[in-house]
């Protein structure tokens, strides 16, 4: 790691929420958080890349046990009120190995290996002065620092607390990790760039990058919620017909299979979404049918080999029309365009009669013609209600992970009573619906324009709640 | 921004689908990776240009996307040679003339302006803007496996369910399968009026063509020649004299019963050449204005068209969006630079009763943590109100030469509640006697009555770590909140 990739080492003590914040920084949801404090033994480096190449780093340190034995110890190393930074590091070479002060070396280690600190307090807890050996040893390093009021809890300590920090820290910024959305964390990796000169051209092009990877992330949201809805709105499913059997006999067959695609299309776009904020853990809730009732339309149609049979009679048809005007053609227009007539005539006749062949006897075919049909095409699923509450999960979704800090432990919820289309001024849901009712009038693939403004108009929203 | 070529297209749709199921991590490092290797003067908002850039130049080895391109020149080869052997055959075999009976003027028009109006108008109708069926039509349908059979061969060994997909997918594109099979048929159309045009001409150079309309319909001279009038309407304007005129659609009325023109005497055949072949601007005209020329606009519309989609299917289409945006855009990622070891439980410390805590009226000294500075008044009520205990005296850690080992009296520990059992804290409790109750009193030092439920699990933490790190001594934690 060069010297101009900045390293950052959060320290402080224990259970103030260091890997709450370096898992929010870092976007990283497996960074090891827990409740318990000393969950964190180990110095454990998170090395933000830019195609390949490390624009920070940030160590996830074990906290302070006990500073104020290890500031004793410290002061006793210290020959010279100018070499502080000595006496620290002669502190860390004395204990590295020993049983004493594990975490005091282990944390201050990587600072004098030239890491910038970021001290880590809990804003919500009252301040108190036994604070004061960690931030001393900290300032003893001679290594740039920064203070960030983490807020754990509920209490309001916060002005205490920056008045106490502002005796040892040039710099103190309140960072809530658990709350912080993208431009909260844009916000903080600026105020790195104030620490030291030296980390700026990399820390610039971190912030550069991540801006165009959150546009990234919320078009590519934006494409998988659209995909999601035009599978609701064309996916069909098609059933063959036993003798005797009608369409209603296999609508509830065909209801199910519709409603499971859709649930897996649906699953698939969730994690798509979580996947693009960086999320590994999460899950989604599955879609509850039971509420709606569905009313599937069912399309009628004969197929032999992918062909309706009527398109079968018609290129038959046209096939000996074609090879009659040839005829014509070569009669030189004096046959009247008989030859055309006659051929269209067989070759319909032979169609229709080939196509019998291959589903049984003409007779069967003729039966089947005026009985019904064999394959009944059945869905969309998604139109009227059942699209807008997929669309609402889609975005409640989308706007709770593009909110969410990688800290946050736990399962996401989405609440049912929070209808986000609902909400919506007219003129943008009346959008939306005409875009429905386009699209559900089409085949499977829809055309690149429908596709991409569908998918604007949900990128626009995603924009907004961000923005919100 | 740079449009694409057909054969580009089709090589970048046949690249998607290979890549179908791949990961899109593995896809989108990968497209970076090209990206990067780019010639920097692609600007990179140039997504047709950075698309370009992902087929394979080689010319030894013609990608699916030119043999597509190739195949379709042939095709196009054929229709135009098709039409023009139609056209050719047609307008030769309308236009021969024996000497017998004149040629019908309005077969003629039927024929080659006719069934071209019909054709152009059922061209018209299919252009129509539009929602596609659900259900392929019977022309798309035919198109579509003609394409996917054509494909099989361009594309030797690829699954046909992804070349099934691929052709259907091509349509997609604002309708490119449609616009091709339109220009395809306008290739056929412009030969054909273009030999038809030629072989009449042929006729009319070459041999003395006597023209005469003739019908069995209640159809007179006058309404005949208000339709040739209003066919004539397009070029009036600049070949005024090549509008037919009443007299020549009198004079070359034609019956076939009599064998004769019918204003001319039984058995006098000859009439005015230029009345007889007058007809032939006419007819030459109307094949040109309603065969020749929609066909060329159509012609020219269609190739427009297919440019404008090659062109703004770099933009629109949302697969390719997404692979010229990862060309362009960096990938950011996060490493861990060593294994991280997951949270391991802390091991149960020893399970038991705690110690008995000696009833009100007790003396007990306070170890006061250094962080907290209540007063000792304060101390005093709390201690009081909280366990009937008076106190006997107040150390600090430094005084802790001082605490005797007093059995009988207990050792009131008080610490921030808001703080946790840290190594520097046990290290204070170890150096205490063993014989004595330590009661660790744990308080909020800014209690303001509210209870935070995370100072009932921190105290927990106490009992659970003192009781497996400490186990030796007499420990019992304690809040040190007034009871309600």
């Amino acid at each position: 790691v060069s010297a101009a990739v900045p390293v950052f080492v959060v320290v402080g003590r224990v259970n103030k929420g260091k890997s709450s914040i370096v898992a929010t920084l870092a976007e990283r949801d497996t960074v090891p958080i827990s409740d318990e404090p000393g969950t964190t033994r180990e110095a454990n480096r998170y090395s933000r890349d830019v195609d390949g190449t490390i624009v920070f780093t940030l160590v996830d340190t074990p906290g302070f046990q006990d500073a104020p034995a290890a500031l004793e110890q410290i002061r006793k190393l210290r020959t010279d009120a100018s070499v502080s930074d000595q006496a620290v590091k002669a502190f860390v070479d004395a204990y590295r190995n020993s049983r004493e002060f594990v975490e005091e070396t282990r944390l201050l280690a990587p600072i004098l290996e030239g890491g910038r600190i970021l001290y880590v307090v809990d804003g919500t807890v009252p301040y108190s002065g036994d604070f004061e050996a960690e931030m001393e040893i900290l300032r003893w390093t001679g290594r740039p620092r920064m203070a960030l009021v983490n807020r754990i809890g509920t209490g309001d300590y916060v002005d205490e607390w920056k008045k106490a920090l502002g005796q040892y820290f040039s710099l103190v910024r309140e960072f809530d990790a658990n709350r912080a959305g993208f431009d909260d964390r844009i916000r903080l990796l600026e105020s790195f760039r104030e620490l030291d000169e030296e980390s700026r051209t990399s820390l610039d092009r971190a912030i550069d990058v991540l801006r165009g990877e959150q546009r990234h992330r919320r078009r590519e949201s934006a494409r998988a919620i659209s995909t999601l809805l035009i599978s609701a709105l064309t996916q069909r499913v098609e059933l063959e017909l036993k003798p005797g059997e009608r369409a209603e006999d296999r609508h509830e067959d065909a209801l199910g299979r519709l409603q499971n695609l859709l649930r897996d299309r649906e699953r698939h776009a969730h994690e798509e979404i979580f996947r693009q904020y960086c999320f590994t853990r999460l899950k989604s809730s599955e879609l509850n049918f039971a509420v709606f009732k569905e009313d599937l339309f069912a399309e009628k149609t004969w197929q032999v080999l992918g062909l309706t049979h009527g398109q079968l009679l018609v290129a038959g048809a046209l096939g000996g029309a074609g090879v009659g005007l040839g005829i014509d053609v070569a009669a030189g227009g004096h046959t009247f365009l008989l030859a055309s007539v006659i051929g269209g005539v067989v070759g319909g006749t032979a169609a229709f009669l080939r196509s019998g062949k291959k589903l049984g006897s003409p007779w069967k075919v003729i039966k089947n013609i005026i009985g019904g049909s064999r394959i009944v095409r059945f869905g969309p699923l998604g139109k009227d209600k059942l699209i807008w509450v997929v669309l609402d999960r889609a975005l409640i979704y989308a706007r709770s992970i593009s909110k969410r800090a990688h800290s946050v432990q736990g399962e996401l919820t989405v609440s049912g009573n929070d209808p986000i289309a609902r909400g919506l001024p007219a003129d943008v849901r009346t959008k939306a619906g005409k875009l429905f009712s386009r699209i559900s009038r089409q085949s499977q693939d829809v055309p690149d324009d429908l596709t991409s403004e569908l998918r604007e108009w949900i990128e626009q929203r995603l924009e907004e709640f961000e923005r919100a | 921004m740079s449009g694409l070529g057909l054969a580009d297209l089709f090589d970048l749709e046949s690249l998607v689908l290979k890549e179908k199921g791949e990961s899109e991590e593995a896809r989108r490092s990968r497209y970076r990776d090209r990206g990067r290797l780019l010639d920097q003067g692609i600007p990179p908002e140039d997504a047709g240009a950075l698309l370009q850039s992902l087929i394979p130049r080689d010319l030894s080895s013609p990608t699916p996307g030119t043999r597509f391109e190739a195949a379709l020149g042939w095709f196009h080869s054929f229709l135009a040679l098709s039409g023009l052997l139609c056209g050719a055959v047609i307008s030769l075999g309308l236009l021969h003339y024996t000497g017998d009976h004149p040629v019908n003027v309005l077969n003629v028009l039927a024929a080659l302006v006719g069934v071209q109006l019909v054709l152009l108008l059922l061209l018209v109708i299919a252009l129509i803007p539009r929602n596609r069926k659900r259900v392929p039509g019977l022309v798309q349908e035919f198109l579509l496996r003609g394409l996917q059979r054509f494909m099989t061969r361009v594309m030797p060994g690829s699954d046909p369910h992804l070349l099934k997909d691929l052709v259907r997918r091509l349509d997609a594109h604002m309708g490119l399968t449609r616009w091709l099979l339109v220009r395809a048929a306008q290739i056929f159309g412009v030969s054909f009026n273009l030999a038809a045009l030629a072989g009449c001409l042929y006729r009319i150079v070459f041999s003395d063509v006597a023209f005469g309309w003739s019908t069995t319909l209640h159809f007179n001279a006058t309404t005949f020649h208000g339709i040739a009038e209003a066919l004539s309407s397009p070029w009036a304007w600049i070949f005024p004299h090549e509008v037919p005129s009443q007299q020549m659609v009198e004079l070359t009325q034609y019956s076939h019963l009599e064998g004769k023109y019918l204003l001319r005497a039984a058995g006098d055949r000859s009439l005015n050449p230029w009345i007889v072949g007058g007809w032939w601007p006419f007819l030459i005209l109307s094949i040109g204005t309603y065969g020749l020329l929609p066909r060329l606009i159509v012609l020219a519309l269609s190739g427009l068209r297919i440019r404008r989609i090659l062109r703004e299917t770099p933009g629109r289409n949302e697969e390719f969006r997404r692979m010229a945006e990862w060309m362009k855009l960096p990938v950011v990622s996060t490493r861990a630079d060593s294994p991280i070891s997951s949270p391991t439980a802390a091991p149960e410390g020893r399970s038991g009763p705690d110690p008995e805590l000696p009833p009100p009226g007790a003396s007990c000294d306070i170890l006061l943590d250094g962080s907290l500075d209540p007063g000792r008044d304060f101390l005093d009520r709390l201690v009081q109100d909280r366990f009937g205990w008076t106190i006997s005296d107040v150390l600090a850690p430094k005084d802790l030469d001082r605490i005797q080992g007093t059995p009988d009296r207990p050792l009131l520990a008080v610490f921030s509640a808001w703080e946790e059992p840290t190594k520097g804290r046990q290290r204070l409790l170890r150096g205490l006697p063993k014989n004595r109750l330590i009661v660790i009193g744990l308080l909020n030092p800014s209690a303001n009555g509210s209870q935070d439920p995370r100072l009932e699990r921190i105290r927990e933490r106490w009992k659970r770590q003192l009781q497996r790190d400490l186990g030796d001594l007499r420990l019992r934690v304690e809040s040190l909140e007034r009871r309600p």
